[in-house]
């Protein structure tokens, strides 16, 4: 398994090494970033489960206009610990509106999904909330403050969530051409009690992305 | 009472008072009738009656008031007519006293004879003066017109004529032989090269004889000088502390820079103690201190890094705008003032001062 998913992040790595999205989306400023995470998912069911593993993937942001953002990323790797080996695969779709130069509003769809030779369970969910992006070194970097709330959690299998919170803490920096960041996301799951039963899930992730930006500033 | 008495006191005094006003109008009229019946006499050829008439305009004795024209006409017509009378001695004498008085006096060759006019040009070599006639209150355009003094040397000689400034700068404006009157020009323009500027102005008119006697003279006339031209705009004042953006960050901001980075810490080590559960793992609170280290190296960073980059670039630029914009606007303002100065006419009006 760990194979594959080596050679999944070599690909994803030579693909974003010899992509042309200067081209792909004409003058718009864009930022292709390869992404590097760790990612720990702890659930407690049956007692604490815990699964961790290596996570690779890409992330697309593009700017339209002065004052909105659109991103879309793509992760994948390989959970393991308490019990079999987990598949983790992510889609995330997100836009925001800057409402100043420090704070913007966030909307994201974000589409899970864990895999194990048993069955799969996928995950939906919808985050609506706010950013504070503070500057560095005169905006060639940020400090990223990140909460969203979760009214929309759709898991397989499993009730809706009574209370579902991320945020994202961390910092992302940008000297043409080279963007990237350092970010740990930590997102908490209450699951109502069924059958006397409660569960809670938290995921904690820490993502390493360096990236592209075009066009050059 | 009082008031009754005054309107008639004033009037007796007015009646008293009107013969003596009266009298040196009355007396000059009495010479100026003299001088003309001289005249009449001479041009009769009586000369000798003539005489008695200017001998007694030019009488020290002379009841009557003789101004300055007066006395020089009566000079005139005694040296032409001891000319006439043979007698070109006292003929000289009396030339020269109408020539030093007045060097613009002049025989005119259709009313006097050669005789006479050959004396008078003896009497003009034996003095010698130099003279600038009165102006009268003139505007030129400097672009194009020239102010014209007209100046006058009694006989052949080196003439230098210079305007002395309200500053006392000096610019020559004649340097030539001259011989009997001329015409100096001047465009109103000092030698630095500059429009002259309002003030009193002084023509000096200084010769030297070239007969061998090395005999000086000068004159000046004084004259004011006013520019005609539309009001000049003041240009702007420098801006001033006030009107520019601060252009370096205080001391305090390599701390803030730091305290970000540590907020960044802060808030990656409190997240999963405050929304994560206590039953739950380990893992993210490493990561939490993980993404803390790099915001607290971040903030050390920028902490280091501000202390050497305390310039606000953006107010930097927006200060160089605003002093572009200014400077801009004043030349903009130096632009149409100069086109007002190129329009700019000289005034020119006789001065009071004393003829040296």
């Amino acid at each position: 398994m760990s194979a594959r998913v080596g050679r999944l992040a070599v690909a994803i790595a030579v693909a974003i090494a010899t992509a042309r999205p200067a081209r792909l989306v004409a003058q718009l400023p864009t930022t292709v970033s390869a992404v590097v995470g760790l990612v720990e998912h702890q659930t407690t069911l049956a007692g604490t489960e815990s699964n961790s593993g290596p996570i690779f993937g890409a992330d697309l942001l593009i700017a339209p206009l002065r004052y909105t953002e659109f991103e879309g990323g793509f992760t994948y790797g390989s959970l393991s610990g308490s019990g079999e080996t987990v598949t983790w695969t992510d889609i995330q779709l997100s836009g925001s509106a800057l409402a100043t130069s420090w704070l913007a509003f966030r909307l994201g769809f974000d589409l899970r999904g864990y895999s194990e030779p048993l069955g799969q369970q996928r995950w939906f969910s919808v985050a609506a909330g706010a950013e504070g992006r503070v500057p560095l070194f005169d905006g060639a970097a940020h400090a990223l403050f990140r909460v969203s709330l979760l009214p929309i959690v759709s898991v397989s299998g499993q009730p809706r969530p009574d209370f579902s919170i991320a945020t994202t803490t961390g910092v992302q920096f940008e000297r043409a051409p080279l963007a990237g960041s350092v970010l740990f996301t930590f997102e908490r799951y209450n699951f109502p009690t069924t059958n006397g039963i409660s569960r809670s899930d938290q995921i904690a992730m820490l993502g390493l992305a360096l990236g592209l930006h075009f066009p050059r500033r | 009472m009082t008031s009754a008495v005054k309107p008639a006191a004033l009037l007796v005094a007015a009646l008293l008072a009107a013969p003596l006003a009266a009298r040196p109008a009355h007396a000059q009229g009495n010479t100026d009738e003299t001088l003309q019946r001289a005249i009449h006499l001479y041009e009769e050829l009586q000369v000798e009656r003539a005489l008695v008439l200017l001998r007694q305009v030019i009488s020290p004795s002379s009841p009557f008031v003789v101004s300055s024209p007066q006395r020089v006409q009566a000079y005139k017509y005694l040296g032409a007519a001891f000319a006439i009378l043979g007698q070109p001695d006292s003929a000289s004498v009396y030339f020269r006293a109408a020539i030093e008085r007045d060097p613009f006096v002049d025989l005119d060759a259709q009313a006097f004879t050669a005789i006479e006019r050959n004396a008078f040009a003896e009497a003009r070599r034996r003095v010698f003066a130099v003279a600038i006639r009165p102006i009268e209150r003139t505007r030129i355009d400097p672009r194009t017109e020239h102010l014209q003094f007209v100046v006058l040397s009694t006989h052949v000689g080196f003439l230098q004529a210079e305007i002395h400034d309200p500053t006392g700068g000096v610019s020559p404006i004649l340097a030539s032989e001259n011989d009997g009157v001329r015409d100096v020009a001047w465009d109103g323009v000092l030698a630095d090269g500059r429009l002259a500027s309002a003030g009193r102005y002084e023509l000096v008119l200084r010769g030297e004889s070239r007969l061998g006697d090395a005999r000086t003279d000068s004159t000046r006339l004084y004259f004011d000088l006013a520019l005609d031209r539309p009001a000049l705009e003041d240009t702007l004042p420098a801006l001033r502390g006030s009107d520019l953006l601060p252009e370096h960050y205080p001391k305090s901001s390599s701390a803030v820079e730091l305290a970000k980075g540590i907020g960044v810490a802060l808030c990656a080590l409190a997240v999963p103690a405050i929304i994560g559960g206590k039953s739950l793992g380990s893992g993210a609170r490493g990561m939490g201190i993980a993404v803390g280290v790099v915001g607290v190296g971040f903030g050390t960073a920028g902490f280091l890094w501000r202390q050497r980059h305390d310039d606000i670039a953006s107010n930097i630029a927006e200060n160089a705008r605003r002093r572009a914009e200014r400077a801009s606007a004043n030349a903009e303002i130096e632009r149409r003032n100069a086109g007002r100065i190129a329009q700019t006419g000289l005034v020119i009006s006789p001065a009071a001062g004393v003829a040296q």
